[in-house]
């Protein structure tokens, strides 16, 4: 790829993480490469079961049975988290690598008092005492702006509304001044006013705090307004990634651009007339058994016979513009498993 | 073109709901989910209700059916007075009214099988033998986009699209005139979203239906909508033609909710004022204008006086204290 690998805070190459069940194994995440680099913000875009919450598990290696990374590699500042030991991946969950979820609710404990539990975090990685760490958690929660921080730290997280919890949550991740901010469906809970207070809290973490972020989202004015580049996902695979601008301007993969044509955008200048919205025809593939080649071929308008044989490559239609499909251009590979343009194959032999 | 008929009527519509509060329940104070609304719903129209949560827009869907008992109001559908006829009378009426839920799965019982699911309200009103009844499932079958063989299937071996398509199908069974469709995309992926936002179009042009559109989503609504109806915490701040609030938000509530939508496009220009505080609570909503707390423009008055719903331009309703004074 194109970018200057020194700038690269985490690159994930050919991840693959596979769930085995009962009816077979289920390829969450199936050979999914990008890169994210210093102080930048990746989207990671795609329907529900995609795979793009099991790829930011995978990244904090909690992935638990019946799944299990079966190959790939996750460089986080050149160091590979899958070869650590659990000692050292602890090190880096939380203190370098922070992640907010959809609810805060489920991550926060109820029995506790937001304060203690943001002192807490910052206890499991720092020496310090506790009175301290309870100064610096009303000092957090000042940096994401609750009023009356003081009183707050001693409510519970019931407490308080869906909007404060989301702020607790990110006062938490940041406690530790981390690289990387997981952000999984942020705003999703949230109504559409809170949602635009909670975004710019994030874009001002990031500005300030220098920090690389991932944020994983189904809702395309999100990435549109908050991301630098986007990967898009489809049924465990990425099917095209490239800056922000280029995805909404000139996508590339038809199920970028079918996604892109079936949300209803919003005008401030609406005209009298009904439309009908475009849609994709079918539904998400079930991922057990999923036949050889592009996912999407079931669903796509520009199908044809050479897509589903064998795994498609990335194409590069411009510089840091990847895609993935053969009526742009892209390689069948018939034997696979080299899906990642100009990187070594990674090949976990799973089951 | 449009019948100007009304076909719903609601006049100072209240429902309050007792919560108990304090360590043992003792104190009782009332949750003022609906505070005295007053709209019309015309023949055909799709009249969307939005607004954030505990605005109080799902507790009036459900009053609309009296799924839940308002407090106090009147309902007229078809000039008839819903809340004083009795029980059987009401689930008479239900033929012509019906909903469809944000949650597809949670609303179809799990042991049914769709054939069973659609075949209910059929049954419940004793509507033809069984063989007609049998019929008619197909037919609504095919007339929501789903193959017949579904009939036998259980809701689990479906999609959640496709579970909408079923709770659709159970809606439409009797023929119904009004559907209070709540959050009926929500749930749902955008490529699944926006095959069930057409079909509901279509069901609507060729059965002359009649939609409350309760949602948040304010791009689906522009989509869908005839009329907008902005609410916050329990009243109407806002009613107005879909073209005018979207072109001409006046309130500055409207505005602020308007603007706070993220836009699916990198060059937008975003000039967002962003909102102040949170959204307060409906047991105790802030005295005069229930937004002033969050409202960049509120004056003295907009603290200690409510601003009632008047009609700046024809078919245009605003409540606000500044709107008709040039202020904005």
């Amino acid at each position: 790829m194109s970018e200057d690998r020194r700038s690269h805070l985490l690159e994930v190459r050919n991840l693959k993480t596979y769930f085995f069940t009962r009816r077979g194994i289920v390829k969450a995440v199936d050979g999914v490469s990008f890169t994210i680099e210093r102080g930048r913000t990746l989207g990671l875009v795609g329907e529900s079961g995609c795979g793009k919450s099991v790829t930011s598990l995978s990244i904090l290696r909690l992935i638990s049975p019946p799944g299990r990374i079966v190959g790939g590699e996750i460089l986080f500042d050149g160091v590979d988290l899958l070869t650590l030991d659990e000692e050292a991946m602890r090190r880096h969950r939380g203190k370098k690598i922070a992640m907010i979820f959809q609810d805060p609710m489920t991550s926060l404990n109820p029995v506790y008092t937001v304060g203690y539990q943001i002192a807490e975090a910052i206890l499991a990685h720092h020496d310090i005492s506790k009175r301290e760490a309870w100064q610096r958690a009303v000092e957090l929660m000042r940096a994401v702006a609750i009023p009356d921080p003081e009183q707050r730290a001693r409510n519970y997280p019931h407490e308080l509304s869906g909007g404060m919890r989301q702020r607790i949550m990110i006062a938490m991740a940041i406690s530790c001044h981390p690289e990387l901010l997981i952000a999984d469906e942020p705003t999703t809970a949230l109504d559409v006013t809170i949602q635009a207070q909670i975004l710019e809290l994030l874009e001002h973490l990031r500005q300030t705090m220098n920090l690389s972020m991932l944020l994983i989202t189904h809702d395309l004015g999100v990435v549109a307004e908050t991301t630098d580049r986007v990967a898009v996902m489809y049924a465990g695979k990425l099917v095209e990634i490239a800056s922000t601008r280029d995805i909404f301007h000139d996508p590339q993969h038809p199920y970028t651009i079918g996604l892109l044509r079936c949300v209803p955008k919003m005008t401030t200048d609406p005209d009298g007339q009904r439309r009908r919205l475009e849609t994709i025809t079918g539904s998400v593939p079930d991922l057990v058994n999923l036949p050889p080649g592009c996912p999407f071929a079931p669903r796509c308008p520009e199908a044809h016979s050479a897509c589903r044989q064998g795994e498609i490559a990335f194409t590069e239609v411009r510089p840091g513009h990847l895609v993935r499909c053969v009526a742009r251009g892209s390689e069948v590979i018939s034997h696979p498993p080299n899906l990642a343009v100009g990187l070594e194959s990674q090949t976990g032999d799973g089951a | 073109m449009r019948n100007d008929e009304k076909l719903v009527e609601v006049i100072e519509l209240k429902k309050y709901f007792a919560v108990r509060r304090g360590l043992f329940g003792t104190r009782r104070q009332p949750v003022r989910a609906v505070d005295g609304i007053s709209f019309t719903i015309r023949r055909g129209e799709t009249f969307a209700l939005v607004g954030e949560s505990g605005c109080g827009k799902t507790t009036t869907g459900r009053c609309l059916l009296r799924l839940i008992e308002p407090t106090s109001g009147s309902i007229r559908f078809e000039g008839k007075d819903l809340l004083s006829l009795d029980r059987s009378e009401m689930r008479a009426m239900r033929r012509h009214m019906q909903i469809i839920f944000q949650d597809p799965y949670a609303a179809l019982d799990p042991r049914m099988t769709i054939g069973q699911i659609i075949e209910e309200p059929l049954q419940i009103h004793r509507w033809g033998t069984k063989a007609e009844r049998r019929e008619r499932v197909r037919e609504l079958l095919a007339e929501v986009g789903l193959d017949a063989e579904a009939i036998h299937r259980y809701p689990h071996e479906f999609s959640g699209g496709q579970r909408q398509r079923i709770g659709i199908a159970r809606a439409l069974a009797l023929n119904p005139t009004f559907i209070v469709a709540d959050e009926p995309v929500s749930a749902l992926d955008v490529s699944v979203q926006a095959q069930i936002i057409n079909l509901l179009q279509d069901l609507q042009d060729q059965h002359g239906l009649t939609y409350l559109f309760i949602s948040h989503d304010l791009a689906v609504v522009q989509h869908l909508a005839t009329r907008v109806g902005v609410m916050y915490l329990g009243k109407f701040v806002e009613i107005a033609p879909r073209s005018e609030i979207y072109r001409h938000p006046q309130h500055p509530y409207t505005q602020l909710l308007l603007s706070s939508v993220p836009v699916p496009d990198p060059d937008a220009r975003r000039e967002r004022e962003l909102p102040r505080g949170e959204i307060p609570t409906a047991l105790d909503p802030p005295p005069g204008c229930r937004f002033h707390t969050r409202c960049p423009y509120a004056l003295p008055e907009c603290r200690e006086q409510e601003p009632p719903l008047i009609e700046i331009e024809k078919h245009h309703w605003v409540a606000c204290h500044l709107v008709g004074h040039n202020q904005h």
